[in-house]
């Protein structure tokens, strides 16, 4: 394999060192060797120079290279510096915060040089909708990431990636298996009750971000006010997310090797009660219930001091048995380069991921092609092709197993010495879930196609139009088998037993295309500039999908549809389609880069909504004011290089709405007579005609600054967000006998504001960056249209919507601590017959004298506040390193299922241990009671504060001296060492539970991962 | 390549142009819009076909857990709560049962609004369809008013905002009209169904035998059960044990059921009932010692009469055939194979307290328990009986005597139900007093129509639910080293007040129709 090194290497020892490289020959390189020694030894010389900024301010620190040779210095505190150099070597100068320079020596001795800051960069762009523009003539609240600050955790999903990057977007990493993580991205609160996704483009359609090679961002930006996201319309009011991936570059080929290894292991790991004490727990637990103590004292002994363990099971810490530490890797290898005409870039990426409980594993294969043609100074095309199939399994059964490990799995035998699964004494066991209950397999296919083209029609002008299609589906094979467990001892009984398994199978297919077809017109007049913008867009959406069921397979190995019995054979399928057709434009105008204005408007309809209310209009306008840039600034400028002031409002859609709600349809309901099936159709739901959009108003002022030459950066925006006209299932009477339509109703309004600080400078050759931000947003439901409230429960938690109450808050019982005595109880109303003293008391609320549930109060909410990221860089020489903390501020939780529902053995934590007695009144945790729930309805007892700050990620890297790589061809060598979810300071941690965690306890937990990787530059 | 690329420019162009026009107008071919509706006589079978989709089915056998001869084994959740009376009106069963009728109420009022819409080719098909609609509307109509006494009467397709002001009817007008109802759909009823499990002339007569029952209205109820006598199509199955399995369904003691067959329609009666050994799950539903005591000694008597013969150590011999057709007992065959066996000191799977999933009484209902539906749990296909002749029969008795018109016909109308083929009991004793007779008749539907959910009914009309129910959860008595042991479930209380007799109307219902006054105490 050749490389072909830059041709503007101008080192004089490289081309002879290459041309031996190519040739091979021993004498030539003996010659060749003495020859760069040679030139090494005799023609240095010394250079010096300072290093200033464009205000003439020297800048310390400055590393000082020589480009494709190892060695250099760098700038002292007056910003001189001094380095020996080959004669007609070429200086890189750099350092963050500006952007770096080369300089040829060609023979001189003194260099003075003057750095260009990147804060106060012109030419950086950020993309945003339909377009790119300039950082400083923004007018809107914009956040972008680079591709970079995205690989730097090793992660499954590149959303995970996001968390805490930047401020207003809120991300929720719930967990989830290999495959099938839990992610969910919130930009400035949750908007309304369902679909508050954001919108994802990459290229320019829409496409999911979750299973996107993250190698392959080149920048992530997130729109976040409607002055940006207006645009996008109907789709926009949760924000909008555009990825722009990467492209071939330059004339050269280069190759990119990103590798790593990480061992994953759960952090998720609450003690459990010790055996002794939870015997003794239980006899209390079992006599406050009027019970028979189920564990003599003697039986207590032997069982504790017994070393037979089959004969006297442990109160098993499953955490041990059915978590291990796993494998995860992901390479990618891209190739890019290409000419004038053609550049390209081919990324392929594999990514393994074992997982941490039985039975779990993932595997993504993904190739990305990226072709620019420039077929003429006026016409560029490009085509694009993304394909990915990502191959994952898990237990069947995987929530049970995870739930189990928590709950009723108490004195079992795991495995028994002759591989017999054993059973709690509830009957359970979670290892039994994770590899008897079956297996399911998925593949998951997604392609994108990507064809773009624009031609210059006249100066200014340009006509773009892009055809995008994405189509993929998901096959799922879900098997359950059949099995029998028998006693250890006596094998003629059955402990357990299937005895039919099952198999269902369904594919799914996916299509979308895109047309954008858009005119683009730049002029300026003087100092007068105008951009100006028109776009029509269409998207078709189809969906399909077939599934088909069998029973009674000859075993449980024989997995293919056609082996289960013909009388079981069932199949289902449906299919949908929507379509969306959109006008939309813009219009920018500024005066002498000092004073903005943007206006946006898009005309949307929608094939959801019928009659009148099928299209809908969008607008935005938005406005910035650069007081730097006035005369009066003057000298502050040294101070504030860059103060902008910006305000923007605008409407957008949400047409997360289920399709031909507008129809009144029949459903099929289908009966039998005689075991003959017969059709049967029925209409089930109202129809709703008037059903159309969500809309979105957000207005927005921020600030943006940058002081002392762009060391320090602030960044600060308010914003209020009220969408009106919710999508809800209004619940209509019971009497009417249908279910009900969705229909607009009900507000919701999301205050916040959000604050980004970014430093960064260098001490010597100690570079350093880090950027600060926090975010908070206060939500509110401000109308159900009077209807409400209306209440969920799921796993024990009890939510509710009303009115004036955030979204989904917990609604539950205020407690007044724990009865103390008996005349306590009988002094007070009780929710349960049979409260004693130590059990909880709920406070009557409404002074009625009875305890029920209109005592029911709000008593929290799950919405985080002060969402924050501390993202830190530092290099030193050629070390480097990435400190990422993340938290949140405020935050709660309920977790009453956590606490006690685990039917019998229940009382397993060890924080359960501190329990009331008559002798001990001051307890943390009520008195056990078996059978009972008195103690652990949903109540503010239960609400734990799950704040907390993580160190997220660190990494640290090391780059090979470019002297010793370059012998190689290689351009860069780094390697690096990191750590995810190192270390968590939280008030859960005393409950034994990460704060992320999914109180419902049935989810794949969190990860910790250790992680050795490589980068590799050809 | 300038070909290539001109050929790449011009399908860009083509792509620009493609507007489609039906974009936006998408037209679904999953579902059928009404307006397509109504067209054929095939439509008005169709739409018949779904409404006895909201007849009872398993949650009529569900019922019983609320009586004194069954309990909920679950340790939590909504049935537990009802058990134990600390239930709302914001319970999802109160809620499910109420939204369920009426759901079912609107598809027959929407069919009867539309049926006269379809060309009939054959009349008679037509006016079958209106009478079978008729009857389950009035069924369920039957349900809500025995359970939440005063409810709307609603017999028209409804807008939200009419649905916002209806008000209740009388629970009196609302008998009226089950009664007028099932009198018309008498009329258009045919006696044989076409098909098996088709409503008919009897089905609506014995419906309406059950509500004039319920509604206390005990001539009518006699007059109504006597015509389901004098069909003639009518008979006692022979085997009372094969009853509930397979190769009885469809038999000429149905009357009216709920069609199940397996893999397309099938219901989850296995789920409810079969022992924890044949499931490896949590038993739901499980009987009480007081229904296992109550089955009497071959000899009619009772098992606490002087010269029973009943042998606490044996406490299983010699009793009423009808104990071993519907309970599991310590010592039965279990339908997979093996022996059931609940004892507490048994060690076995089934062992009463072992687990949480085990009945906590030691006893499983065996009704419904079939070996054919053990594989596959939530998969049986068998029929749910709604109304049988027995019930009929012992109508006809209970309102008889309610109405002191006492004469022969009531004694053989229950000793027809004891003296079965396979159950074969002594004919009760002759004469008794009205009051005698009224424990008689209420013993035999107790033992009889045990576990079928009308024991629900039952307590509730005869007013003695507050009596009866608030009682210890009580099972199975063993020999424990020689010592007779009573296995109590501990720390289960359970609470039936005197508003418990009828539910509470549902919060939501409240919440939006202002019109509807709540039941009192709640």
């Amino acid at each position: 394999m050749k490389f072909i090194l830059p041709a503007s290497s101008d080192s004089c020892c490289l081309p002879t060192f290459i041309k031996w490289m190519g040739s091979g020959k021993k004498a030539a390189y003996i010659l060749l060797l003495m020859q760069l020694l040679c030139i090494s030894a005799y023609s240095q010389n010394k250079v010096s120079g300072v290093v200033r900024d464009s205000k003439g301010e020297s800048i310390s620190g400055v590393s000082i290279k020589l480009k494709e040779v190892a060695g250099g210095t760098t700038s002292d505190q007056n910003g001189k510096y001094l380095i020996s150099i080959p004669a007609n070597a070429v200086l890189v100068f750099s350092i963050i915060g500006y952007l770096p320079q080369e300089v040829r020596v060609s023979g001189r001795t003194t260099i003075d040089v003057v750095m260009a800051s990147t804060a106060t960069s012109l030419d950086e762009v950020t993309v945003v909708g339909y377009g790119t523009q300039k950082k400083t003539s923004l007018t809107s609240a914009v956040a972008d990431i680079k591709g970079e600050e995205l690989n730097r955790r090793s992660v499954a999903d590149v959303q995970q990636s996001l968390q805490g990057l930047t401020p207003g977007v809120t991300v929720i990493d719930g967990g989830g298996g290999p495959g099938k993580s839990e992610v969910s991205i919130r930009v400035r609160g949750v908007t309304t009750l369902s679909g508050n996704d954001p919108l994802v483009i990459i290229d320019g359609i829409e496409q999911p971000l979750k299973d996107i090679d993250p190698a392959d961002i080149e920048t992530l930006t997130v729109l976040k006010d409607a002055a940006s996201t207006a645009i996008y319309g109907s789709r926009a009011a949760n924000g909008v997310v555009l990825v722009t991936t990467k492209r071939g570059k330059g004339n050269k080929l280069s190759v990119n090797l990103n590798s790593y290894f990480a061992e994953q292991k759960a952090i998720f790991h609450p003690k459990q009660i010790g055996m002794e004490d939870y015997m003794h727990l239980q006899n209390v637990a079992y006599t406050n219930a009027g019970a028979p103590a189920p564990f003599p004292e003697d039986l207590i002994q032997t069982w504790v001091t017994s070393t037979d363990r089959v004969k006297y099971p442990l109160v098993n810490d499953w955490i041990n048995v059915m978590f291990s530490p796993a494998l995860q890797q992901n390479h990618t290898l891209s190739i890019s380069g290409g000419s004038e005409k053609i550049k390209t870039l081919l990324s392929v990426n594999h990514f393994d991921q074992d997982g941490v409980i039985p039975n779990s594993h993932a595997e993504r294969n993904s190739i990305r092609l990226n072709t620019d043609f420039k077929v003429s100074n006026r016409i560029n095309l490009s085509g694009d092709f993304n394909y990915r199939i990502k191959d994952y399994r898990s237990p069947t059964r995987e929530q049970t197993a995870i739930k189990y490990m928590w709950a009723s799995s108490n004195f079992a035998v795991p495995r028994y010495p002759d591989g017999t699964y054993g059973l709690s004494s509830d009957g359970i066991s979670p290892l039994v879930e994770a590899e008897l209950r079956g297996l399911s397999h998925f593949k998951d296919n997604y392609g994108a196609v990507n064809l773009k083209g624009d031609i210059q029609l006249l100066k200014g002008l340009k006509f773009l139009t892009q055809f995008g299609l994405t189509f993929g589906g998901l096959n799922q094979k879900i098997f359950t088998n059949a099995y029998e467990i028998r006693d250890f001892y006596d094998k003629s009984i059955i402990r357990q037993q299937v005895t039919t398994n099952s198999l269902t199978e369904s594919r799914d297919y996916t299509q979308q295309s895109t047309l954008n077809n858009l005119l683009t017109y730049e002029t300026s007049l003087g100092e007068h500039a105008f951009t100006a913008l028109a776009g029509y867009s269409q998207v078709a959406f189809k969906y399909n999908t077939l599934s088909a069921t069998r029973k009674d397979f000859y075993n449980n190995e024989v997995q293919s549809i056609s082996q289960g019995s013909l009388g079981s054979r069932a199949n289902d399928g449906f299919e949908s389609a929507w379509g969306l057709r959109s006008y939309f434009g813009r219009l920018n105008y500024n005066f002498a880069e000092k004073y903005f204005v943007e206006v946006n408007a898009r005309y949307d309809g929608s094939s959801r909504f019928t009659g009148n209310n099928r299209y809908s209009f969008f607008p935005s306008v938005s406005g910035a004011w650069r007081i730097s840039k006035e005369k009066f600034w003057g000298d502050l400028s040294n101070i504030a290089d860059e103060l902008k002031i910006r305000g923007s409002w605008g409407k957008t859609g949400n047409q997360s709405v289920g399709l031909y709600s507008y129809l009144e349809t029949l459903a099929a309901l289908d009966y039998n007579f005689g075991g003959t099936p017969v059709q049967g159709l029925y209409q089930a739901t109202l129809a709703n005609k008037d059903l159309t959009w969500e809309t979105t108003t957000q207005s927005n002022i921020g600030v943006d600054a940058s002081f002392l030459n762009g060391k320090f950066g602030i960044t600060f925006d308010y914003y209020k967000k009220m969408t009106e006209g919710i999508l809800l299932s209004l619940p209509i009477p019971l009497t009417l006998g249908l279910n009900a339509p969705p229909q607009n109703a009900g507000n919701v309004e999301n205050k916040g504001w959000e604050l980004a600080i970014s430093h960064k400078s260098a001490i010597n050759n100690f570079h350093y960056g880090m950027v600060f931000n926090i975010s908070d947003v206060k939500n509110k439901i401000t109308n159900l249209a009077g209807t409400g409230p209306y209440i969920n429960n799921e796993f024990w938690v009890t939510t509710i919507q009303k009115e004036g109450l955030p979204i989904n808050s917990f609604l539950g019982y205020k407690t007044l601590g724990m009865f103390q005595s008996q005349e306590e109880v009988d002094s007070y109303p009780t929710l349960f017959p049979g409260t004693k003293p130590g059990d909880l008391k709920y406070m009557d609320v409404d002074g009625d004298g009875v305890l029920n549930s209109s005592d029911m109060i709000p008593i929290g909410s799950n919405i985080p506040h002060f969402t924050f990221g501390l993202n830190m860089n530092f290099d030193y020489m050629n070390f480097d390193m990435n400190f990422f903390l993340q938290g949140v501020g405020k935050s709660q939780a309920m977790i009453g299922e956590w606490a006690g529902n685990v039917p019998w053995q229940s009382f397993v934590m060890d924080f359960q241990k501190d329990y009331w007695t008559p002798d001990h009144t001051d307890a943390k945790y009520p008195r056990p009671e078996a059978f009972a729930d008195k103690d652990w309805v949903n109540a503010d007892f239960w609400i734990v504060n799950s704040a907390y700050l993580k160190l997220k990620n660190i990494q640290l890297g090391y780059t090979l001296p470019s002297g010793l790589t370059q012998r190689a061809k290689i351009q860069r060598l780094r390697f690096y060492i990191a750590a995810s979810n190192v270390f968590t300071i939280s008030k859960v941690n005393k409950w034994g539970f990460d704060p992320e965690f999914n109180t419902s306890l049935r989810s794949y937990p969190q990860l910790r991962l250790r992680t050795v990787g490589l980068n590799l530059t050809f | 390549m300038k070909n290539f690329l001109k050929i790449y420019a011009a399908f860009i162009a083509i792509c620009c142009c493609s507007c489609q026009k039906d974009l936006l107008n998408t037209i679904p071919n999953d579902r059928i819009t009404s307006d397509v509706f109504w067209k054929r006589e095939k439509d008005a079978v169709i739409a018949a076909n779904a409404l006895y989709t909201f007849l009872d089915s398993t949650s009529q056998l569900h019922r019983d857990v609320f009586t004194d001869i069954a309990h909920t084994n679950t340790q939590y959740g909504d049935y537990k709560a009802m058990e134990t009376g600390s239930y709302n009106a914001l319970s999802p069963v109160v809620e499910g049962e109420w939204t369920n009728d009426y759901k079912g109420i609107h598809g027959a009022n929407y069919f009867l609004e539309n049926i006269d819409k379809v060309p009939a080719t054959d009349p008679e098909v037509i006016t079958h369809l209106k009478g079978e609609v008729r009857t389950i509307r009035a069924y369920l109509y039957n349900n809500l008013v025995f359970l939440y006494g005063s409810v709307p009467l609603i017999t028209k397709s409804l807008t939200i905002e009419e649905a916002q002001n209806v008000t209740q009817t009388s629970a009196d007008e609302i008998r009226d009209f089950i009664y007028s109802e099932l009198n018309a759909a008498v009329d258009e009823l045919p006696v044989e169904a076409s098909e098996p499990g088709r409503i008919t002339k009897g089905a609506a007569l014995a419906v309406n035998a059950r509500a004039m029952l319920f509604a206390k209205r005990y001539d009518q109820a006699a007059a109504l059960a006597k015509a389901v006598m004098d069909l003639g199509v009518y008979s006692l199955y022979p085997s009372y044990k094969d009853l509930f399995s397979y190769v009885a369904e469809n038999n000429n003691e149905v009357i009216l059921d709920k069609q199940f067959v397996k893999n397309v329609y099938p219901n989850d009666v296995m789920e409810l009932f079969a022992p924890f050994s044949i499931m490896s799950n949590g038993v739901v539903m499980v009987p009480l010692k007081k229904v296992v005591d109550a089955y009497q000694m071959t000899n009619g008597k009772n098992i606490d009469e002087s010269g029973s013969g009943f042998d606490p150590f044996n406490p299983y011999a010699n009793r009423d055939p009808r104990l071993q057709y519907s309970v599991f007992v310590p010592g039965d065959q279990l339908p997979t194979g093996g022996t059931f066996d609940s004892r507490p000191n048994s060690g076995a799977v089934d062992a009463a307290g072992s687990n949480y999933q085990v009945s906590v009484t030691g006893f499983d209902v065996k009704k419904y328990v079939n070996a054919e539906d053990a594989s596959d749990l939530a998969n049986c296909g068998i029929n749910i009986i709604l109304i049988r002749y027995a019930e009929i029969l012992l109508t006809y008795a209970e309102a008889k005597i309610e109405m002191n018109d006492i004469d022969a016909s009531v004694y053989s109308a229950i000793n027809e139900v004891r003296q079965r083929a396979d159950v074969n009991m002594p004919a009760i004793a002759d004469p008794q007093t009205q009051d005698e007779l009224r424990k008689t008749v209420r013993h035999e539907r107790m033992i009889e129509l045990a576990f079928e959910g009308q024991r629900f009914f039952d307590i509730r009309r005869w007013g003695n639910a507050t009596d009866v129910l608030n009682q210890p959860i009580e099972g199975l008595t063993y020999d424990n080293g020689g010592t007779l042991t009573t296995v109590v479930q501990p720390a289960f209380v359970r609470s039936f007040l005197q508003r418990d007799y009828l539910w509470p109307i549902p919060q939501k219902e409240l919440e939006l129709n202002k019109n509807l006054t709540q039941n009192e105490g709640w």
